[in-house]
């Protein structure tokens, strides 16, 4: 059977039905992504697209994108820039990331648990080197650590999941966004909530019990319960903004304002979407301390 | 022994600290000195930034073992920036609010 995604320039909100409504069905043979009608794609929906595309590929579906032509070669442009046209071909490396000749954008990556640490590393020193050497990108760095050590101790998403970051220098803004199509924090908090024998939360609770520092599901054996507050702390530090969607949950942060709701669309998994101001950023030339320094107070 | 003291350049035992597994290495390295009461120079010289799984696997498991007062006293750092310092002393400070010793 020959399955047709025909995108176009939704919602926020739509993007989830429209992720929800096409999950993989047995018998796709061939999935056709046909965006002639889109001209605009955040990151964000990019990387909930990637993953999509990705469940029909590891189904051993074939993928072929129909382009639009000139009529939408800018958003064609970006997409090439990103890697996102060929990272389903025969060949195509998709457990390193991939160099690119634009340097407003970082390339379209599948996470891969060995090479979380040079992945952040690259992500850091990529726009440093190409736009703001002074300042140090390290928040960047600490970011998507958190987010995909997220990936990979809690959502077991069978397919891995997505990323890709847009930088916008006439403003400093960072973009970020990561995708899974994993179990969903709030199933997760549930699931744990439930074998300690306490009483369930609604998907927007859950959400926001899962932000609250040192609560932790216990996934993996050294989980503290630190890591969305920390993530929390960077975005509000880095006076950003942070989305996440996940179940039938979504979190808006802002500098002075944080949110939980319930949501209509399920998402089958968590998407982040943060934007920092590179604005607040700290200046890279720190100097080490000459001598040796100790903790321990007599 | 007591009196000596080692120093271990943290990327000479592990290629990143963004995760669990590099954060285990670093515990591994770390314990066999503290366990026999050896003082160590932890050397932060072109360290990459620490996520919370790193540190948690290696400093974290590291304090539940040793207690933070010793973990504090046997260790001593080198080439560390004060944002370091302070990365590392909030780390203290959560993980003292959440944990009894």
């Amino acid at each position: 059977m020959i399955k047709t995604l025909k995108i176009e320039t939704f919602s926020q909100d739509l993007w989830n039905k429209f992720i929800n409504d096409n999950r993989y069905s047995d018998n796709v043979s061939t999935l056709i992504i046909d965006y002639k009608n889109c001209n605009f794609l955040e990151p964000s929906n990019v990387v909930r697209l990637a993953c999509l595309i990705e469940e029909y590929y590891q189904n051993h579906t074939k993928i072929i994108f129909l382009e639009g032509g000139d009529q939408n070669f800018p958003l064609q442009e970006y997409l090439t820039n990103i890697r996102l046209l060929e990272y389903w071909n025969d060949g195509f490396d998709r457990t390193t990331y991939t160099q690119n000749s634009k340097i407003s954008n970082l390339c379209l990556w599948k996470l891969n648990s060995t090479r979380v640490s040079p992945y952040v590393t690259h992500a850091q020193s990529y726009f440093e080197s190409n736009f703001q050497s002074e300042m140090s990108f390290e928040p960047l760095n600490i970011a998507l650590s958190e987010l995909f050590n997220n990936i990979i101790d809690h959502s077991k998403s069978r397919i891995s999941g997505y990323t890709t970051s847009q930088y916008y220098p006439k403003i400093g803004k960072l973009k970020i966004a990561v995708c899974d199509f994993g179990s969903g924090i709030p199933n997760t908090v549930n699931n744990y909530l439930k074998t300690c024998g306490e009483p369930l939360l609604s998907d927007a609770d859950a959400l926001k019990k899962a932000f609250k520092n040192s609560f932790s599901t216990k996934s993996a054996p050294h989980n503290r319960g630190f890591g969305l507050d920390t993530l929390s702390e960077i975005v509000k530090k880095s006076n950003g903004e942070l989305r996440v969607v996940s179940n039938k949950s979504m979190c808006i942060m802002k500098p002075h304002e944080t949110q939980f709701y319930d949501v209509k669309h399920n998402f089958s998994g968590t998407h982040f979407e943060i934007v920092l101001d590179t604005n607040t950023f700290y200046p890279k030339d720190e100097e080490n301390l000459e001598e040796d320094f100790s903790f321990f107070i007599k | 022994m007591q009196d000596s003291i080692t120093t271990i350049r943290i990327m000479d035992v592990v290629t990143g600290t963004s995760t669990n597994i590099e954060g285990i290495a670093l515990f591994n390295c770390i314990d066999k000195y503290l366990s026999c009461g050896q003082k160590i120079r932890l050397s932060l010289e072109g360290c990459t930034p620490f996520s919370t799984s790193f540190l948690n696997s290696s400093f974290g498991d590291l304090i539940d073992k040793h207690g933070l007062d010793k973990f504090k006293s046997m260790i001593v750092y080198s080439n560390i920036k004060p944002s370091q310092i302070k990365k590392i002393q909030g780390y203290f400070e959560r993980i003292s609010s959440v944990t009894e010793f």
